[in-house]
């Protein structure tokens, strides 16, 4: 359970589009790693691989291995709803749920409840509900966590819509931490946000690396040489350039990265 | 003709089509509520009629008309619902999975087969035989037209299914706007024959209800289909991406979320179901009955009904009963459709964007 993600001949097509084309990529746990590319260049597509989330695309068909801790989560019998409870995301507009702060993160604790102490991991997924006092503190955990609980902790009923924008993002990525994952996945987490609010988002990015792997989609490139330990550039589908952030922005193997890099395309 | 002229007169005009409309009402409304009014009383409410519609009260018809929306609301809101549900999420998936009815109708007749040929013993039970064998036959029919077909590669296969889907989608929207279309009488007339002769119910209540149903289903699908479209995908993907099921999303998420738009349809369905004559005439509503229904198989008494029964058929000595009856119905049905804004109101405070 260490969290590291190793992809392998990945292939993705919408229909007869070619969206992703035979991507190799490895991905350690305890590091930020950042996609970057232009638009339309299969980075949204890729990191909703890692979650499953194209499942719920109908034409959307997904080739190849994609290993987290050695198990292929994208074999046809994996268990979707395991994967995503294991695999967190966070997208690009914020998109809680308008119920209060509260209901918003304690959904997905009450719906899978807690595994059982004395189950081992082969055997059935023998699950628990929580208590509400449980309940209580995860929410309050997952709060601490985002980095959000000082702002919110008076008005635990009031609507999620009543936050802001950044506090919505936050809320999101404390939503998704309630369910106690091991890789969190970010989809241009802050596009939709100010800088003060990018800035808090990327703070607590570089703190959340700790404890998880974290894998961002962004289009802002400073965003990916600030938090991002390794960043991966897509190009129309093809991996283009995978490495240390150092070295993909300051010396880039590929002309197309280095292109980009310097705003000459994209 | 001065341009400000006409403008001035084309506003008239729009205004006097907007006024018409709503002298129609008024004056209806009005009408009604100032003939009826005099009438209505403790005891018109709660009695029997007596001498022939000229004493006593509607209480029979007011139970009967309430019994029956409940009912109506009991069928087709879950339908409806569901349809809804089914157009929306589920209609790129087959209506029936050809595959995988293969493989039931194969484990099926496997075992049925096993448990005639082991049980040799008891006697032979031919019948069981006969399905096991007729199950098998359709099987691997389906099988030889599976494999009839040229092998070809998984896409076009997947094309050919989802076109089919597409079809059946495009077949289920069509027939739910013509259902909306269908005279209320020729609903009248499917009741009267499929449920009070066909399938024995007799004038009854629940045949009534049910053809009612049949008539607001198109108004409760279509206004909960708006609901739940209009229930953004971020919050779908949201809900997913934390590991729920398609179900729970629904069940958690889109539903809750799409009640108020739902009760839009109950609305709709209440004032349609309490108005309507012409099905319940030829499906279970009788002029006079000296009980309440006993049950869902009784005949019943009903407002619009026996309105129509005494302006048609009775003299004129009935009119304070028949303007006390309109004044009824009128309430009724703006009382329950006040009830459903309330709660419909409340949820719309309850998940606020």
């Amino acid at each position: 359970m260490d969290g590291s993600i190793s992809v392998s001949n990945l292939n993705v097509w919408f229909e007869t589009n070619h969206a992703l084309k035979d991507v190799n990529l490895n991905i350690n746990r305890n590091e930020i790693t950042a996609i970057i590319g232009p638009s339309g260049c299969g980075k949204s597509t890729f990191i909703r691989c890692l979650n499953r989330m194209n499942d719920i695309i109908p034409k959307c068909r997904v080739e190849g291995r994609i290993e987290v801790d050695g198990e292929d989560i994208n074999d046809k019998k994996m268990d979707v709803v395991e994967v995503r409870r294991r695999i967190g995301m966070v997208f690009q507009k914020p998109n809680p749920f308008p119920k209060s702060i509260h209901e918003n993160i304690a959904y997905a604790p009450r719906l899978h409840g807690r595994e059982e102490a004395s189950t081992g991991k082969g055997s059935g997924p023998k699950r628990k509900s929580f208590t509400k006092q449980e309940i209580d503190e995860l929410v309050e955990w997952s709060l601490k966590r985002a980095a959000l609980w000082d702002e919110v902790k008076d008005r635990m009923n009031k609507s999620a819509y009543t936050l802001s924008g950044g506090q919505q993002q936050r809320l999101c990525i404390a939503r998704a931490l309630a369910v106690k994952p091991e890789i969190m996945l970010f989809d241009e987490p802050c596009s939709a946000l100010d800088p003060i609010a990018t800035a808090k988002i990327e703070d607590l990015l570089v703190d959340l690396k700790k404890d998880y792997t974290v894998v961002i989609v962004t289009h802002n490139m400073q965003q990916a040489a600030r938090v991002a330990d390794r960043t991966a550039f897509f190009y129309l589908g093809d991996l283009i350039e995978f490495g240390e952030t150092k070295q993909i922005f300051e010396k880039p193997l590929q002309k197309l990265t280095e292109q980009y890099i310097t705003g000459r395309m994209g | 003709m001065d341009r400000m002229l006409k403008e001035k007169l084309l506003f008239l005009f729009f205004r006097l089509c907007a006024l018409i409309v709503v002298a129609t009402l008024v004056i209806l409304v009005g009408y009604v509520v100032i003939n009826g009014i005099g009438v209505i009383s403790w005891s018109f409410l709660t009695e029997f009629p007596r001498n022939g519609f000229t004493a006593g009260g509607i209480f029979p018809a007011i139970v009967g008309t309430l019994y029956l929306i409940s009912l109506v609301l009991v069928i087709a809101v879950p339908i409806g619902v569901f349809t809804a549900v089914y157009v929306v999420e589920y209609a790129d998936q087959p209506l029936i999975d050809l595959v995988r009815l293969r493989a039931w109708m194969h484990r099926v007749a496997v075992r049925l087969h096993l448990s005639t040929s082991a049980a040799s013993t008891r006697p032979p039970k031919p019948k069981k035989h006969r399905v096991s064998s007729w199950m098998r036959r359709a099987a691997v029919r389906l099988h030889l037209r599976k494999s009839a077909e040229p092998t070809h590669p998984p896409k076009p296969k997947k094309q050919q299914k989802r076109a089919s889907q597409r079809l059946f989608y495009r077949i289920l929207r069509i027939v739910i706007t013509n259902l909306a279309g269908v005279p209320s009488i020729v609903y009248g007339l499917l009741g009267f024959g499929m449920l009070v002769i066909f399938f024995h119910l007799g004038y009854s209540l629940i045949a009534s209800a049910i053809t009612l149903a049949f008539l607001v289903l198109p108004l409760v699908i279509t206004a909960s289909r708006e609901a739940i479209e209009a229930v953004p995908y971020s919050v779908r993907e949201a809900s997913m991406a934390l590991g729920a099921t398609k179900w729970q999303t629904i069940r958690s998420h889109v539903l809750p979320y799409s009640i108020p738009g739902i009760l839009t349809g109950v609305i709709l369905s209440v004032s349609r179901a309490a108005g309507e004559t012409a099905p319940i005439l030829l499906t279970g509503a009788i002029v006079l009955k000296q009980t309440l229904p006993s049950s869902i198989f009784d005949t019943f008494m009903a407002l619009p009904y026996q309105l129509f029964v005494l302006a048609t058929q009775y003299s004129d000595a009935t009119r304070p009963m028949q303007y006390g009856s309109a004044l009824v119905l009128l309430l009724m049905v703006v009382g329950l459709n006040l009830i459903a804004i309330i709660i419909r109101n409340k949820y719309r405070k309850k998940y606020r964007w």
